[in-house]
C-alpha cells in the first residue's frame, strides 16, 4: 500500500527538481578507473586464470588510486452565482475562533506606533492546508479556512483560493473574506487546480487547471481560464490550452486596462519555459503570443515570478544566476536585469513599481520606472539582520515583514515588521518583532 | 536475476544521477558531499553491481548516503543550511524552495528518510532495509518530521 501523501509527494518533486545539477563531466569521478574495471570485467568473463590475477591487481590499484584521488579533490464548470456582485472581504469580527495555543506577539514600547489592525496576516496552521487570519497587534487567530494555493486581491481585502478537494469532493475555486465565501468554479473529476492571479482592478481572476499525467509527464492538459465577477462577465472561459507537451500554465497577472492576461508555462524543472500573453480583443477573440524564455540562459524560476499590483510589470529571479529580471507585462523581451549577487528575495511593494530585496544588512527598494543603465535606483533601510529574508509587504505597502530566523528558514523564528511610510526616502525604519508568528503566508487587509 | 553488466552500469547510473543527486543535496545540504557519495556509489556499482536495475535510484541513494554518512546515523551531526553548505549557489536555491525551507527544520537523519519517502518514492520497508533501521523507526521518523514541517506550514502558498 502506498502510504504517501500525494500532495506532499507533488510538492517534493516540484521543488527538489529545481536543484541544479553539476556539469555532466562531474557526474563521475574518474573515467579512467571505470574503463579499467570494465575491461577487467570482460577479461574475467573470458575465464582466464592469468587474466583474473591481473584483474585483481587492477582492482587493488584502483582502490589505491581512489584513496589518493579522494585526498586530492476536461473543462471546469463555473458555479459562481452571477448575482454576486460584492466580493467577500476579510472581516476580523466575522468568525472569531480564539485559541489558547495561539502565540502572542512580543510587544515592544514602539509597537503601538507600528501596528495597524486594519491589516493582518494569513498564517499557515499546523494542520496541512489550513490557514488562519491574524491581526497585527495581538497575533490572535481570527478565523481559518483550508486551501491548496491562493492569491490575495490587489487591495488585500479578498483571497481567491483552491479548496483541497480530497476524495470524491472536487476542487473548487473560491473567494473568501472573513466568514463570507463565494464559490466560482467546481473542477471536473480528474482536474487539479493550478495557479491563480487577480486582475489589476480586483474584479476578475485568471486561473489554470491541470489534468492528465503528473507534472512533467507528456500526457497532460493544462488550461488558462478567466472569471469575471460581474454578473454579465465571462464565467470560467478558457483562453488558452496546452496539451501533451509537459508544460503547465501558471497565470501571472491580468491587466484589465490593457485587456492582457499573462501566464508562464512551466515544466518539471520548475523554470518558466515560455512567457505567454493573451490579449482579449473587443470581438471576444483571444490573441495569444508566446515567448521562449529558455533561449537566454536558464530562464526564470516560475515560483519567483510576480506582478506589480497594477499588473504593469512582472519580475522573476533567474534560475542559474539569481539575477533579478523585470519586464513590462506585454513585452518580456523589453526586460531589464539587476545582478542578484548577494541579494535575498525580490518582491513588489504593493501600490508601487518598487522591487524590494535584502542586501547585506539593508532592505532596498528599487523603482523600476527610475532604473537606469546601472540598474535599479534604490533607497534603503539599514539594520536588517544579515541572515534574514524578505517575506512580504503589508498589503498597502506601508511596511515590510522580514523573517529573522537564525537558520535562514523563512518559516522559522521571528519576524520583524518595518514601517516604510509613503515616501521611501522618508522611511522611518521603525520596527517591532513578532515572536513565533508561525508559517507566514502573506499580509491581508481587514474591512 | 543477472547482475547489471559493467558495460551497462555507466548508462543506468547516468539515468539515475539527476534524481539521486538532488535527493542527496536535499538531505545533506552539501553539494560536495552529495557528489562524493555518488562517485563512491558509482564505483561500488562497478565492483558489486546491484542485482537488477529496478529501483536503481533507491540503491544508489542508500549506498551514496552510507558513503556520505560520516555521522548522519551515528553522531547525527547537524549541518546548518547556510553555514555548512559547500555551495552558496545550491544553498541559495534550496532556501528559495518551500520544501527546502521546511527540510531545514529537520535533522539530517530525518531529512534522509523524508526525502527517500516523498521524493525518491521508497517505501518505508525499503528505507528500513536500506538504512539498516527498524521499520517502526522509519514510520515514527516520518510522522515526527511531517508534524514538524506542518507546524511551520507545509501548506502551499
Amino acid at each position: 500500500m502506498d502510504d504517501r501523501d500525494k500532495g506532499l509527494t507533488h510538492l517534493f518533486v516540484r521543488d527538489l527538481d529545481e536543484i541544479p545539477l553539476p556539469a555532466r563531466g562531474e557526474w563521475r569521478r574518474m573515467a579512467r578507473r571505470e574503463t579499467i574495471v570494465m575491461r577487467s570485467s570482460r577479461y574475467l568473463l573470458a575465464g582466464g586464470a592469468v587474466v583474473a590475477v591481473l584483474a585483481i591487481a587492477l582492482i587493488v590499484g584502483y582502490q589505491l588510486s581512489q584513496r589518493q584521488q579522494s585526498a586530492a579533490n476536461p473543462s471546469a464548470s463555473p458555479t459562481g452565482s452571477p448575482r454576486e456582485t460584492s466580493l467577500p472581504v476579510v472581516d476580523p469580527r466575522a468568525s472569531v475562533t480564539p485559541s489558547a495555543a495561539t502565540p502572542a506577539a512580543a510587544v515592544s514600547p514602539v509597537s503601538a506606533a507600528i501596528y495597524d489592525d486594519r491589516f493582518g496576516f494569513l498564517v499557515f496552521e499546523q494542520q496541512a492546508g489550513k490557514a488562519s487570519f491574524r491581526n497585527e497587534s495581538s497575533n490572535a487567530r481570527l478565523s481559518s479556512f483550508e486551501q491548496q494555493g491562493f492569491a490575495v486581491s490587489p487591495d488585500g481585502f479578498s483571497i481567491a483560493y483552491w479548496t483541497p478537494g480530497s476524495g470524491p469532493s472536487p476542487q473548487q475555486l473560491r473567494i473568501i473574506g472573513g466568514a463570507s465565501e463565494l464559490t466560482l468554479v467546481t473542477l471536473a473529476s480528474g482536474q487539479r487546480g493550478g495557479g491563480i492571479a487577480w486582475s489589476s482592478d480586483g474584479a476578475a481572476v485568471a486561473y489554470s487547471t491541470d489534468s492528465g499525467g503528473s507534472l512533467g509527464g507528456a500526457a497532460n492538459s493544462s488550461t488558462l481560464n478567466i472569471y469575471e465577477l460581474a454578473a454579465n462577465g465571462r464565467h470560467g472561459t478558457t483562453i488558452a490550452t496546452e496539451s501533451n507537451t509537459g508544460w503547465f500554465y501558471r497565470p501571472i497577472a491580468w491587466d484589465r486596462s490593457a485587456n492582457i492576461v499573462a501566464a508562464g508555462l512551466t515544466g518539471e524543472g520548475g523554470g518558466m519555459g515560455f512567457y505567454v500573453t493573451v490579449r482579449i480583443e473587443p470581438d471576444n477573440s483571444f490573441n495569444l503570443q508566446r515567448m521562449d524564455t529558455k533561449s537566454s540562459g536558464l530562464g526564470v524560476l516560475m515560483q519567483s515570478v510576480r506582478a506589480s499590483s497594477d499588473a504593469k510589470f512582472v519580475l522573476g529571479v533567474d534560475f542559474g544566476s539569481s539575477d533579478i529580471r523585470w519586464w513590462p507585462l506585454a513585452d518580456y523581451a523589453a526586460g531589464k536585469t539587476q545582478s542578484g549577487a548577494g541579494k535575498r528575495g525580490a518582491l513588489w511593494r504593493p501600490g508601487t513599481h518598487e522591487i524590494g530585496f535584502l542586501s547585506g544588512e539593508q532592505l532596498w527598494l528599487g523603482d523600476v520606472d527610475k532604473a537606469g543603465a546601472q540598474g535599479l535606483c534604490c533607497t534603503a533601510v539599514s539594520g536588517v539582520p544579515a541572515t534574514s529574508s524578505l517575506r512580504t509587504f503589508r498589503a498597502d505597502g506601508s511596511a515590510a515583514l522580514i523573517a529573522v530566523g537564525s537558520t535562514g528558514s523563512a518559516e522559522l523564528g521571528d519576524f520583524t515588521l518595518i514601517r516604510l511610510g509613503g515616501d521611501p526616502k522618508a522611511t522611518s525604519g521603525d520596527r517591532v518583532t513578532f515572536k513565533e508568528l508561525g508559517g507566514l503566508a502573506t499580509s491581508v487587509r481587514f474591512r | 536475476m543477472p547482475e547489471i553488466a559493467p558495460e551497462r552500469w555507466g548508462d543506468v547510473y547516468d539515468r539515475a544521477f539527476p534524481q539521486v543527486y538532488r535527493a542527496l543535496v536535499a538531505t545533506t545540504f552539501d553539494r560536495d558531499r552529495a557528489l562524493d557519495g555518488l562517485h563512491d556509489a558509482f564505483e561500488e556499482g562497478l565492483r558489486n553491481p546491484p542485482s537488477d536495475d529496478r529501483n536503481l535510484e533507491g540503491w544508489l541513494y542508500r549506498v551514496a548516503l552510507r558513503k556520505t554518512r560520516r555521522g548522519i546515523f551515528r553522531a547525527q551531526r547537524e549541518v546548518a543550511l547556510d553555514a555548512g553548505s559547500s555551495s552558496d549557489e545550491v544553498a541559495a536555491i534550496i532556501q528559495r524552495l518551500e520544501v527546502g525551507r521546511l527540510l531545514a527544520l529537520l535533522t539530517e537523519r530525518q531529512r534522509a528518510i523524508v526525502v527517500a519517502h516523498y521524493y525518491l518514492g521508497l517505501t518505508q520497508d525499503e528505507i528500513a532495509e536500506g538504512l539498516g533501521i527498524r521499520r517502526g523507526t522509519v514510520s515514527a521518523t516520518v510522522s515526527q518530521s511531517l508534524a514538524r514541517m506542518r507546524e511551520e506550514g507545509i501548506a502551499r502558498g
